[in-house]
């Protein structure tokens, strides 16, 4: 008896973790799949399935916007930061150099700042990179002003945390593998190419995907540099869905919009569950 | 000829120049130009050429009076609410993570579930995050106080969000909500590193659960748990997203962050603002630098 007991008791544990986690963003589902009015009734099963939250979003919102530019920003930013973090992981984790340490110091350092240390002093910079921006290129181009300007404050962000998640990882890869390469004369350029590249390719991967995450979500500096509904970001075109009735809150659209900019992700991260593990736990714990 | 070791120094020293010049140029020069223009009046007229004023946006005595972030109240609530926030969230974090780690472990036909479940709440934006929140609690149509009316606690809807007696609360269960799974990981991961031995014996000794996680697992996980305090600590302390989403115009809840952009964006107070902010990156670099020192994460060496 008492080990069915056992049974039902971790079971049941193992239920409220599940619904803890996945109520909040099953109920945004069903709020954005109901109309208009049966939105307004609070339910736990959709009432109707009704797809005007989304239509109106796609095709009536300037959202669509604001998916293709965070999706520009991401992937600008993602692959500046992997190119240039996977060269200095190797340097970091398979050579011996003075002062090593004092610069993973200072990169950890760098990850823990918050963002608002360096605000002031970023939009000084901003409005002066405006003003280099406007007089080399002419008008057509204006809009990517913030985005790129978006892509540099990323690059700096995400630069610390691919550095130091690389650099555990590739700490990991036995020194054996490099060695015959050594011996043999190849260049570390080859070696970082040849013999590296396909042993970190998940590594490599499951790090974009968190960098890529963090620049999806961000909001304070896509709050502050971004200013017109053609150069938002998604977390910024969120925040700012209004009704086409003052005070009446699209709460469907908001929900609408949740779930598109969210579903990816989940699914991304439901894939990758065991490598997005070790990645979060590369980043901060030994080994 | 040069041996094969200087010029794999060589090498690593050119890989690591890339980085260097990308954190010169958008966090040094930044960071210490905030700092340089916490010293001036910079407003947004003469934002690109403020004038060198000293130390008067943190304290001035004019004419008796004393002006400036350390003499405002508003900072000093900002801080109080920061410290607040911090302390509870991360407190709730910390107790959900290892009691979700612990349910990770359980090895059954759900524990894919519980593990994917996990995620799924670290991976969904703050903004959006707070959105669902807003909206289960919505005063009107909300699913919480239809709940709650449907059990009797209640008689009308509340309107959980904007109310300051229990907007904070919301927001730190928010953050709960969104960041237990991080400290999970991070325990379960610690976990996961104990010999299966540890985590057989209590049962062997018919111990109950309880008393063996409180000796003998718990001492074993408390690094783990410390490295999870401080990330989480360290994020807290900077919160904006949430706070600002919830209820921005609220002197009730506004974080350091919240209100060092309102001085900067909304009132053109450039340098006054760089100067709360300066106030939050001394708090949270002097955490940071002891943090990491103590640690002694950035010795990779001693990895192996």
């Amino acid at each position: 008896m008492n080990k069915v007991y056992d049974k039902i008791f971790k079971y049941s544990l193992q239920i409220i973790v599940i619904i803890f986690c996945v109520f909040p963003f099953y109920y945004s589902v069903m709020t954005s799949l109901e109309g208009s009015s049966a939105v307004f009734e609070p339910n736990f099963f959709p009432t109707e399935i009704n797809p005007k939250n989304y239509n109106y979003l796609l095709f009536e919102h300037n959202f669509p916007q604001t998916i293709l530019n965070s999706l520009f920003v991401a992937t600008v930013t993602v692959s500046i930061s992997i190119t240039i973090s996977y060269f200095a992981a190797w340097s970091l984790s398979r050579v011996n150099f003075k002062g090593r340490s004092m610069f993973l110091f200072v990169i950890l350092a760098i990850s823990m700042f918050p963002q608002i240390a360096v605000l002031t002093g970023m939009y000084q910079l901003f409005l002066n990179f405006k003003d280099f921006y406007f007089n080399i290129f002419d008008l057509r181009v204006k809009g990517v002003t913030s985005l790129l300007w978006l892509c540099f404050t990323y690059t700096m962000f995400n630069i610390p945390f691919t550095v130091w998640v690389l650099t555990t990882f590739m700490k990991g890869v036995p020194k054996e593998i490099e060695e015959a390469a050594i011996v043999d004369g190849a260049s570390s350029f080859l070696i970082l190419r040849k013999i590296f590249l396909p042993i970190m390719t998940p590594a490599i991967f499951t790090t974009a995907i968190m960098a890529m995450i963090a620049v999806w979500n961000e909001f304070l500096f896509a709050l502050t540099f971004t200013a017109t509904n053609s150069d938002r970001t998604i977390t910024v075109g969120i925040a700012l869905i209004n009704g086409t009735i003052e005070y009446e809150v699209p709460w469907g659209s908001i929900m609408a919009a949740s779930v598109i900019v969210t579903v990816p992700l989940v699914i991304i991260t439901l894939l990758l569950q065991g490598r997005i593990m070790s990645g979060l736990t590369a980043g901060s714990i030994k080994g | 000829m040069k041996s094969v070791s200087q010029l794999r120094k060589r090498t690593a020293l050119i890989f690591l120049i890339p980085v260097t010049i990308v954190l010169l140029s958008s966090a040094l020069y930044p960071l210490i130009s905030t700092l340089y223009l916490s010293l001036t009046d910079a407003e947004l007229e003469n934002f690109l050429d403020p004038n060198y004023v000293g130390f008067i946006n943190y304290l001035e005595n004019y004419e008796g009076m004393w002006y400036g972030v350390l003499a405002d109240s508003l900072f000093w609530n900002s801080v109080r609410n920061t410290i607040v926030f911090s302390v509870f969230s991360v407190s709730l974090e910390v107790i959900l993570g290892i009691s979700f780690a612990l349910i990770m472990l359980i090895e059954n036909k759900l524990k894919w579930f519980v593990r994917a479940a996990v995620l799924i709440p670290w991976a969904i934006p703050t903004i959006v995050s707070a959105r669902m929140f807003e909206w289960m609690l919505q005063d009107q149509f909300g699913i919480f106080n239809y709940i709650l009316i449907g059990m009797g606690i209640i008689e009308q809807g509340k309107a959980w969000t904007t109310d300051p007696q229990t907007s904070m609360i919301v927001i730190i269960i928010i953050d709960a909500w969104k960041t237990s799974p991080f400290v999970a990981i991070l325990v379960y991961a610690g976990l996961k590193a104990l010999p299966n031995e540890v985590l057989e014996a209590g049962k062997v000794d018919g111990t109950n659960g309880i008393t063996q996680f409180y000796y003998i697992i718990f001492p074993l996980i408390l690094p783990a748990i410390a490295v999870a305090i401080v990330f989480r600590g360290l994020d807290a302390l900077r919160v904006f997203d949430l706070i600002y989403l919830i209820n921005a115009g609220s002197k009730d809840i506004m974080s350091m962050t919240v209100y060092a952009r309102r001085e900067m964006f909304e009132y053109s107070h450039f340098g006054f603002g760089a100067a709360a902010s300066t106030m939050l990156t001394l708090i949270i670099g002097v955490i940071a630098v002891i943090f990491i020192q103590r640690t002694r994460l950035h010795k990779l060496d001693e990895m192996e």
